[in-house]
Formats: structure tokens, sequence, C-alpha cells
């Protein structure tokens, strides 16, 4: 997340930068690169490990990705599709059979095979890596190496949403890794990505070089730096001075004064954005309170003031790309008299907000108002907003939840099935009917149209019961330098750059 | 003097334990923990939230927590951070080194801004010079960094594309860590064109600190002028028509002393000031290292980087006390 100390000074500043830059023409134009060849990306955090069994989050993940590859990937409907592996099927109730490519090599020479890819997981499921990407793939048990190009995942139980996991690790290579050790591993990576390693050093950014022998698509641009820029302000400042040619985590509010020679794009995104009310206890354990809160919010009006159309009004919880978006659900329509007549008798609430997404905060808070509820917005810093909302002591709070597979299964299963109420309160709902349909439902995926008999319901449920306020799925938004030719944005934020060119 | 010495030696150890233990507690006091935010993005069982925290020994009682991180520390283990996986240490040189190259070009700014400055507010008192001094020093001290930072980068970045938005050298320049401040490692590996972008990226970010220091400084060396002008020395001098030039060195030589030890015991307080300012020009020192491992909760590494702090400012202090016992007996037995 992107924190800033001063947002208002950061929205003003971008608005005077634009007045000096339309003065003084700003170029636009990488400085100190040959135009063509070297394509500068600035991102928000800082790259934790180069360990691919190491890491947690998605910023370093980006990075990871160009390096190394997955045996699956994404594709920005969400959809899984072929990377290092060509097919991929359930042959029982507990075992994925993975068919993989048998022309590639990692960039030392080594052969990818069967044995890389269990050498990579079994580096996972080992307790002593404590790999922190182990949770990704929870029900994975053990691997077997079929043959050379084929192996077999066994699960703890049924799993359909497997290969979606697998889009998220990525194949080190082994024999390198058994020579130099994790801890040099970890500073110099080899993988079978567009890219090669070339250094990291700080306050410089990562240097990666073309992968002439990849395996899919070659990077038309020679090489890839990636820059770390934490402060959104400067962030800006480095694409609008031509510094950068790409960067990421533009907020909604600030994507308007990208013009001239940089522009913002967008990919839909993969967030759920909602209110979440205490339903045990409190002001919103009384469920015609939180039914009138669902009258009260209106999304389409969020979308387009606070987002600038960029964001997806939700009336469920989730959003069109997830596997079990109803589109003929009709959900609450907007009736802020309605919502008075009980919302205007409450004592005063509190909203709990973090710091970066306070002034959604404050425009949600604002139709609370108008619909009679007396409202504080209380922004927190991120680890004691987390506390906070993970102990269940938020009576009404705003919060963001990504599901970066696209199913609905990642996002409901922390926030409904009691399974996860131990060490996540949130909102604190649960009921057996929902642990049953949540259950069920998952027990059917990839067989969607049967896994949408019990979504369906679940849906009505969860909107019946209302311990969400679905709120919008905003988009990711880039910032991109006109010189960039053949970016595409990608929903779970990834950086697609083997068909990107540096134009004049 | 070896005994006075001693004695701030000790207070010295009394105040690094104190501050040992406050930042220990006051890490584990900030609500949510490193396993929460880890486990934010991409949600994990209670369980494995449980074996998260057995492996960084957070199940442990506090006290036993302590005491493991004091015996390390004093062997000169600071622990393994928990987002990069390397031993703290080696992530706090680094961050150090670009810390005191940052600070120490900071100085030289302030020193080039406060001599001149002071130099005319004092020999000009109560001119107009001198309330324009005045009124620039207070504008310096109260205008925050933060604010300051960025109105630089629009100005002389964006508008007028002189010199890079943040970073420490250019992307392109692979200069052999020797000493970890890196303008000496540039020019270690004999590469003026990484001394050169090492130098261009370095100076928005030292007039930054160098304008807030400055403000303190000005103030500081003003008053112990004013004070050493009216001496009778002074009189002394000029009556033997010694030129204007050289009395003036003679009132420096008087007055830096007392300025600088003041001014030492004021760095802690520019120490704060580069951390805002790492975070505003990607510059990957200390401070920038502390505000990343605050939002990830890496303990150990925000126990290390607040302990390399605390000793820095410590060691200031001390430098500053000693110094002035050292110019000034009185002052050992007075203590």
């Amino acid at each position: 997340m992107t924190r800033t100390p001063a947002r208002a000074i950061a929205v003003g500043l971008a608005g005077l930068a634009l007045v000096l830059t339309s003065c003084a023409g700003g170029s636009g134009q990488a400085s100190g690169s040959v135009q063509g060849t070297e394509l500068v990306i600035a991102q928000t955090e800082a790259v934790q490990t180069f360990d691919p069994a190491a890491f947690r989050g998605r910023a370093t993940q980006y990075v990871v990705r160009q390096i190394m590859t997955p045996l699956m990937e994404l594709d920005n409907d969400l959809q899984v599709i072929p990377a290092l592996a060509t097919e991929w099927e359930m042959v029982s109730d507990t075992t994925w059979q993975v068919k993989l490519r048998d022309d590639v090599t990692f960039t030392n020479g080594e052969v990818f095979d069967a044995a890389a890819v269990k050498y990579n997981f079994d580096r996972i499921l080992d307790p002593d890596t404590a790999s922190p990407r182990r949770s990704l793939v929870v029900t994975l048990d053990s691997v077997e190496v079929v043959d050379e190009h084929t192996v077999n995942f066994h699960t703890t139980q049924r799993d359909g949403a497997f290969p979606l996991a697998l889009a998220y690790i990525e194949m080190a290579a082994p024999g390198y890794m058994e020579e130099v050790g994790p801890e040099q591993f970890a500073k110099s990576p080899i993988g079978t990505g567009p890219f090669v390693f070339v250094s990291d050093n700080p306050g410089r950014g990562i240097i990666l070089e073309r992968n002439e022998d990849y395996f899919g698509e070659v990077a038309k641009v020679e090489r890839l730096v990636i820059k770390v820029i934490p402060e959104t302000a400067s962030r800006i400042a480095a694409l609008q001075s031509g510094e950068a040619h790409i960067i990421g985590n533009v907020p909604a509010d600030l994507a308007a004064t990208l013009f001239g020679s940089t522009e913002a794009v967008s990919a839909s995104g993969t967030e759920v954005w909602h209110l979440g009310m205490q339903v045990e206890r409190g002001q919103f354990a009384d469920k015609s309170v939180r039914q009138a809160m669902q009258h009260a919010v209106n999304q389409k009006e969020i979308a387009e003031a606070v987002f600038e159309g960029g964001a997806e009004p939700l009336n469920q919880p989730a959003f069109q790309n997830m596997n079990c978006y109803n589109p003929d659900f009709e959900g609450y329509d907007f009736d802020p008299e309605k919502a008075s007549k009980v919302l205007s008798e409450l004592p005063p609430v509190t909203l709990d907000t973090v710091e970066s997404e306070k002034y959604v905060a404050e425009a949600i808070a604002g139709q609370l108002r108008a619909a009679g509820l007396k409202v504080n917005v209380n922004s927190m810093e991120d680890g004691a907003y987390l506390a906070r909302i993970n102990a269940g002591d938020s009576e009404l709070y705003l919060a963001s939840w990504g599901a970066g597979r696209g199913t609905c299964d990642e996002i409901w299963r922390q926030h409904f099935h009691s399974s996860t109420r131990e060490s996540q309160v949130f909102t604190g709902y649960t009921s057996p009917e929902v642990d049953r349909l949540i259950d069920t439902a998952f027990s059917h995926v990839p067989d969607m149209d049967a896994a949408n008999e019990y979504y369906e319901p679940l849906i009505e449920m969860l909107m019946d019961d209302s311990p969400w306020v679905p709120i919008v799925n905003p988009d990711q938004i880039y910032g991109v330098s006109t010189s960039v030719k053949g970016f595409v944005p990608s929903p779970i934020g990834q950086y697609n750059v083997t068909g990107v060119e540096l134009k004049e | 003097m070896i005994g006075f010495i001693g004695r701030r030696v000790a207070q010295a150890l009394l105040v690094l334990f104190g501050a040992s233990i406050m930042v220990f507690l006051l890490v584990r006091v900030l609500p949510g923990d490193p396993v929460d935010l880890l486990a934010a993005e991409e949600g994990a069982t209670a369980e494995q939230r449980a074996l998260l925290r057995a492996e960084m020994g957070l199940d442990q009682p506090l006290p036993l927590q302590y005491a493991t991180f004091i015996l390390q520390a004093i062997r000169g283990d600071l622990g393994i951070s928990i987002t990069q996986r390397i031993p703290v240490s080696t992530a706090l040189v680094e961050g150090l080194g670009a810390t005191l190259q940052l600070t120490i070009a900071g100085m030289i700014v302030a020193v080039l801004i406060a001599l001149p400055l002071a130099l005319i507010s004092a020999l000009k008192q109560n001119s107009v010079w001198d309330r324009l001094g005045t009124v620039g020093s207070m504008f310096g001290v109260s205008m925050p960094t933060f604010w300051q930072g960025i109105m630089l980068i629009l100005l002389l970045c964006v508008a007028f594309p002189i010199f890079p938005t943040g970073g420490i050298m250019g992307s392109s320049y692979n200069v052999p860590v020797v000493t970890y401040l890196p303008i000496v490692d540039s020019i270690i590996a004999g590469s003026p064109d990484a001394v050169w972008s090492n130098l261009r990226h370095l100076v928005l970010p030292a007039i930054t600190l160098g304008t807030s220091a400055a403000a303190m400084l000005t103030r500081l060396l003003r008053a112990s002028l004013l004070e050493v002008k009216n001496q009778d020395f002074v009189d002394a001098l000029r009556a033997r028509g010694i030129s204007d030039g050289r009395v003036i060195m003679h009132m420096l030589r008087n007055a830096l002393p007392t300025t600088v030890i003041v001014f030492g015991s004021k760095l802690g307080t520019l120490l704060g000031g580069t951390l805002v300012i790492e975070v505003v020009f990607s510059w990957p020192g200390l401070g920038a290292l502390l505000v990343e491992a605050i939002s990830a909760r890496d303990y150990p590494v925000v126990q290390g980087a607040v302990l390399v702090a605390t000793i820095m400012v410590i060691l200031c202090n001390l430098l500053a006390d000693v110094a002035q016992g050292w110019l000034d007996p009185r002052v050992q037995y007075a203590k």
C-alpha cells in the first residue's frame, strides 16, 4: 500500500507540476538511457528477496516474475493460460496431472524438467524452509515425477482451483540453487523468464537484461530497470521528468494529473472494496440496520466521483471477472430516505480505514451522513488497522481485499467461513449454511456451472444478512510515458513488458 | 579528564540500555504484527500464522525475547530481517553508509549557508540584513522538509530537468562496495562518471537537509559571534589597525567551538530529518529502511536501526561533551 504523509500536498503539487511542465515543456524522455533499449519501471515497494520460496507480497512477485516463470499464468481475464506447463487435468479427486514444455532451459543451461518442478515445490513443502508461499498451495501434499515432462500434484482434498495457485509459484534453477545455496540465490537468481538478472544495488535499481533464448515472446527492449520510489509524489515526478517510463500504484484521484507526455493507463483490478460491519455486537448486530446501510450507499457515485470512472460499482461481494459473479443479481437500490428511517435513530459510529484509503472513506461517510447516520472517519496506520479488524474490534470499517486468482473462495473463505474466525474475526459473521455453501461450491470448481448452483444462493444469503456493503472494484492504474508502445496493463499488477517498445 | 570521560561513557551505556528496552517494547506495543501483515496480502490459515509466529520467536514470553535480542546484540548479531531474510547487520551497514554520506553532505551545505548569513547578521546587527537573516532562518526552521523536498523535485527535476528525482546514482553504475559510502566507493573504483552521477543525485537531498540544519546553525553562530564581538580582544585588534578580514577570522576562531558543541548535541534532531528526506528522494539509507521496516513490523530491523541511530546520537553528544570539557575545564567539575 502506498503511504502518503500529506496526500493533499501531493494532489496540489501534482497540479503545480503540470503548470510547471507545460511552461518548461517537460521532455518525457528517460534521461541517461538509450532510447529503445532500456525500459525503466518505478514501483512502490522494495523487493524482499529473489528466492521464489521466501517472499510474500505482490511487489516482489512482479520482479521475480521477470526472471523466473511459473507453470501457468493468469491472463487479463484471470483465466489460467500455459507458461512452463502445456496442459493440466484433474486425473483424480486429489491429483492434478501437469504436462510440461520440453524445450525450455534455465539461463545457466540447466534443463527444465519434471525433477526441477518437484525440487521447487519440495522446497516450499519443507517445514525447514518456512516458506511464506506454503499457504498459497495449502492443499498440496506431495509432488510426484511421472516422467521427464509430466508431474502429478497430490492434494490433501479435492482442490479444483489448484492450477490458479500454480500461477503464483515461480521456478528456480535447482542445480544452481544447490550449488550456491539459498542465501546467494536470493541475491543473484537464475530462472527461465524473459529477463536475466544482472544486478541489484540499493538506490540504483534492479537491472535485468533480455533473455535471448526465452521460450515465449522475446522482449523487445534490451534492458529492464526496476526502481523503488515509495513516495507517490516523487514517483509521479520521476515519470514526468522522464526518469521512469512506467510507474505503478497511481491513486485514482491523481490519475487525472497525468497528461502531455504521460498518461494514465488502467486495467480492471482484482480488489473488492467493502464496508464491513461487526454483526456480533453493537449497532450493526441488528440485520435491519445493516440492510439500511445497503440502501444508504451509492456505489455508482463513488465510482464516478472518487475514482473518476476508474472503478466498477459492486452490488454483490464479487467483481465481474470473479468466477462466481452473478450478472443477474439485482442487489439493493440506492434509497437514502428509506435508509434514514433506521440510520438516523442510531448513536454516532466510527468508520475505520487506512490512511491511504481515507479519501474514499470520507466520500462514503458523506453518503451515510446524508442518510442520517452520524459517522466519524478514523484513519489508521496499516498495521494498527489490520490488528483491529482481525480482532473484530471495528464496528464499521472500509476494507479493500484482493482476489488475485479471481476466485470467490479466496475472499469468502477468509471472511465468512467459520474455520478462519479464530485468527481473523473481521465482521464476526458465520453461519452453518454459509459454511456448507462455500465448501460445496468449492468442491465443484472448476466446473463453474455446478459450483454456481451453490454460489448463487450464497450471494443472495450474504447480501440478505449483509455483513458487507460491497462498494467498488477499482482499476489498477499505471502512469505511462507516451514513448511507451505496446504496454498492456494487468489486473493483478504484473508487468507484461515483453511486447513493449520505446518510440520517440 | 580521564575520569570525566569515564563518567560520560558510563552514562552513555546506561542511556543505550534504556533505549534498547524502550525500542524493544515500543515495536511490540504497536498494534499488528509481522504475521498479520504478511498474511493480509494473500491469506493464511490460523495454523500457518502460528507456524510463522513460532519461526520468528514471537510466541516466546517478552522478557525471554528481550534477553535473546540483547545477548545477540552484544555479540554484534542483530538477528535476521523478517521480510528480506538477510542478517539485519548487513541491511543496516548499507543503509548507514548512505545516511552518513547524506548527513555529511547536508552539513557541508548547512555550513556554506550559515557561515556568511551569521557573519552578516552579527557584524551588521539590527540592520536590514540581520532582519532578513533572522526571518530566513525562522522560515528554514519551520518549513517542513517533506514539502521542501517535493518542491525542489518539481522545480529542478520536472520543470527544469537538471537533477534526478531520487536514488543514489544512475542504474548503470555497478561500483563494488568497499566502504559502504557510495561516493568513496566510486572514487576507489576510479570511475569519474559514477562520482559525477552520485554527486548529481546527492545535491537535492543534501540541500533539503542542509537548509533545515543551516537555520539552526545560523542562529547559534550569530549568538556566539555577538558575544565575541563585544569582547575586549576585538577592540584591541581593531586598535592595532588589523584588517577587518583578520578580525573576523579571530572572532570566528573564538565563536566556533561553542557553536560546534551545541550543534553536535542537536544532531539527533537532524537525523530525524533525514528519515523524511530519504523517503521523498528514494535514498536507500537508514531512515528509508526504518520506515519500510516499521510498516512491515520487521521487528529485528526496526530494533537494529533505532539502536544504531541511538548509538550515533549518543556518540555525537559524548564527543560534544568531551570537546567542551577539553575546551573549558570548568565544565568537568560542574557536571
